[in-house]
């Protein structure tokens, strides 16, 4: 215990440090959240069963897909058809773990991981008109694709995969050839997504030692830190508009929602309960946003309008 | 399987579901012997009447939970903070801040060093001490506790927790049962789904027939008694044993109650969180207040982090980062704060002894993958309850977790350990022919 103590007492600097910076993080927190709260208004619960949900993203303004924890051995990709929340299996005939669905503008394609085997993921990229695919095989091994997104012409799909000790992002064409790296760091490069007009891709990294957001150009080129949190910053997605990011940060000691101008400043908390909330995305009006909150142990999509 | 039954539960989201009791079409194995096994000669109990073995099977990374390190290069610490735990100069990462707040209740051991490199074979280590070769294999610490101290009432005296036999792949853990004291201290399957149904693979309900209708003794032996001509054709040979043991099981309203998750209110089942795990941790503490001597806690049914048909578990050779922060921290740090919580406050902890550990560390240094691998040379366990004194650190790490700094402790001196507290002294288990050259952890005691 003693050489525990030790060793423990001379990484106190270090955590003193990190925590003087966390403290300064949460009284901002709080003053921000005191600034939201007034205006804050009711989230809309969407689903009731309380199971595992993860990554929602909007087809248009009436089809939301998301992943659902539907047994403790498969998550499937579902779609809610609103106002009325009709939900059927995006892929009824998936017998194996599907996630991270993404679509192009346009709805005609969609990309998702695919388990093929033990911790064997494949890219598949899926003509929805002509039911055909393209997909990047598991590389050997234990491998995996992650975080598909698509360019807004619906010609790239970007994706984050784990090599030679890095996670970096990647693209590929709509037929899942012509990879091409478009970052290469030490640390975990993940959730990709294009800006509305495809200059800019946001993005979350470790490169600085813990997840940050950051933003660079469509090809790879000038990267720009937008959060210097001493938490995790995860999960960036662009408003329709591009205007605005929101992102999940634990900042306040608890996964919230943020939202940030595109240049990373106006940082705003939107979401305040003592449970997890997360995996935010904008419904395509840009006047909300829906999002996986964990109420009584229980996860559900919640729709949460949000202002200017 | 054989459907013989079901009844009406109340999930925590209030909606009517089916709940089902089942007999398995792999009997014996399913089953377990254990529920047949004789109530003992009042063997002595030692301070833990009960024994709660949590069983992160898959092997969490213990840097990225309750070893972090970091002042580490970047290529070993991971990109999670660090945040204090209650025991001074203590800390955890900030995956589980929960867990992080209740270490004034048990003990940290962060020395932990076992032999086997893979999951079934360490699982076999962790479980009974012994490498599974040379055979025969040896029996897991709960069908020592077991054979100690025989059934209570008509509950198996060794009950594992998980929706089917725990494996890897598909192969099973060779330690997973009685080994050489026998198939008669095998454990008995329970599992718990994410709503709190509880299927026990070995039994079900007959149809129709709600709780309060179990005392129809006639009806429900008219029902059983039409499943031994099914399994005779079937094969099964061993019907006669584990239908005696089961039909006791059935008939005793208070060994039924142990294993119904609706008696618990619904905010006390929404604090353990609607998961599997959750709620087969408040499986766990209703079985302790039912006075089962030993509980095999398990995480999942499977190692891996994601496999088509398998239960998602801690083995993250990829996305080791993204798996911990989204999907098992956050489950484990709900339903393991829940549990100590509420055996806390339920002052069962007093004679309750709980261990949580998994097979193994994983690889301090990021691998290929940006994940982490298999590190059999480093790991930690915590340890509750049984008058141990909590809020200490015994045994630590290197500057990057790679060995232990201070003297090993192995899995045979987890077990002698788990003995020592359960009332099996050295002589025991020389009777037994067990543990054979195990000590028990300096300090913890």
């Amino acid at each position: 215990m003693d050489c525990f103590e030790s060793a423990a007492r001379q990484g106190d600097a270090q955590l003193r440090l990190r925590l003087t910076r966390a403290a300064w993080w949460v009284v901002g927190g709080w003053l921000a959240l005191l600034a939201t709260s007034l205006s804050a208004a009711e989230p809309k619960r969407l689903t009731t069963d309380g199971r595992g949900k993860f990554s929602p993203v909007f087809i248009d303004k009436t089809e939301l897909i998301y992943v659902d924890f539907v047994k403790p051995i498969l998550f499937q990709i579902q779609q809610m058809t609103l106002p009325e929340g009709r939900v059927e299996a995006l892929h009824s005939d998936a017998k194996a773990p599907e996630l991270e669905p993404a679509f192009s503008s346009d709805g005609r394609y969609c990309a998702f991981v695919q388990t093929r085997g033990a911790l064997s993921l494949a890219l598949v990229i899926r003509d929805r008109r002509k039911n055909q695919d393209a997909a990047i095989p598991p590389a050997p091994g234990f491998a995996g694709y992650r975080s598909p997104t698509f360019s807004p012409d619906g010609q790239q799909v970007v994706y984050s995969f784990a090599e030679k000790g890095k996670q970096s992002l990647f693209s590929v064409d709509i037929k899942a050839q012509n990879r091409r790296r478009l970052t290469d760091h030490v640390g975990i490069d993940n959730w990709p997504m294009f800006s509305p007009d495809g200059k800019q891709i946001v993005f979350g990294s470790t490169r600085d030692g813990n997840f940050e957001i950051y933003t660079m150009d469509a090809d790879g080129e000038n990267i720009t830190q937008l959060t210097r949190s001493p938490f995790q910053d995860l999960r960036p997605r662009y408003s329709p508009d591009g205007r605005r990011i929101v992102f999940t940060s634990n900042r306040d000691g608890n996964y919230e929602i943020y939202t940030m101008h595109a240049d990373g400043s106006r940082v705003r908390r939107i979401t305040n309960h003592p449970e997890r909330d997360d995996y935010a995305t904008w419904h395509p009006a840009g006047d909300s946003i829906v999002l996986v909150s964990e109420r009584a142990g229980r996860h559900d999509l919640y729709q949460l309008p949000i202002g200017e | 399987m054989f459907d013989v039954g079901s009844f009406q539960a109340r999930t925590c989201s209030g909606v009517s579901r089916r709940s089902f009791l089942r007999l398995g079409s792999s009997l014996p194995v399913a089953l377990g012997l254990g529920s047949a096994v004789e109530p003992a000669l009042a063997a002595a109990a030692g301070r833990a009447k009960s024994v709660v073995f949590v069983f992160l099977w898959g092997a969490p990374s213990h840097l990225d939970t309750c070893d972090p390190k970091p002042d580490a290069p970047a290529e070993y610490r991971g990109p999670f903070g660090v945040i204090p735990t209650r025991t001074p100069g203590v800390h955890f990462t900030e995956l589980i801040p929960q867990v992080a707040q209740r270490s004034h209740l048990y003990t940290l051991i962060r020395s932990h060093v076992t032999t086997a490199p893979g999951h079934p074979d360490a699982g076999t280590v962790a479980l009974t001490g012994f490498e599974e070769n040379p055979k025969p294999v040896q029996p897991n610490f709960g069908s020592i506790v077991a054979r100690h101290r025989g059934r209570v009432g008509n509950l198996p005296p060794f009950i594992s927790i998980a929706r089917g036999m725990v494996m890897d792949g598909a192969r099973r853990i060779e330690g997973y049962g009685g080994g050489t004291l026998g198939q008669l201290y095998d454990p008995f399957l329970a599992g718990a789904s994410e709503l709190g149904e509880v299927e026990i693979p070995a039994l079900q309900l007959l149809d129709g027939l709600v709780p309060n209708r179990i005392d129809d003794r006639r009806r429900l032996s008219r029902q059983l008694d039409a499943v031994p001509r099914t399994l005779a054709l079937s094969g099964f040979d061993r019907w006669n044993q584990t239908y005696q043991s089961a039909y006791k099981l059935l008939m005793d309203p208070r060994s039924r109650q142990a294993f119904d998750l609706t008696r618990e209110s619904p905010k006390t089942r929404e604090r353990y969180g609607q998961s599997v795990f959750g709620q087969s941790s408040l499986l766990a503490r209703r079985l302790v207040e039912a006075q089962v001597p030993y509980i095999q806690l398990n995480y999942s049914r499977h190692v891996e982090a994601i496999t088509p048909g398998f239960e998602f578990g801690w083995d993250t050779h990829i996305y080791n980062f993204e798996f911990l922060q989204d999907l098992h921290c956050p489950i484990f740090d709900r339903a393991f704060s829940a549990f100590l919580d509420d055996m806390h406050v339920r002052g069962l902890l007093d004679d309750t002894l709980i261990v949580c550990m998994g097979e193994f560390g994983r690889t301090p240094k990021i691998n290929n993958r940006a994940a982490r691998d298999h590190w059999p040379p480093c790991y930690f366990s915590l340890w509750a309850g049984a008058g141990i004194e909590p809020g200490r650190v015994i045994g630590e790490s290197d500057r990057l977790g790679e060995h232990p700094k201070t003297d090993p402790i192995s899995p045979l001196m987890v077990g002698t350990t788990i003995a020592e507290l359960a009332g099996i002294s050295s002589q025991d288990r020389a009777e037994m022919n067990v543990l054979s050259g195990g000590k028990v952890i300096d300090g913890l005691l």
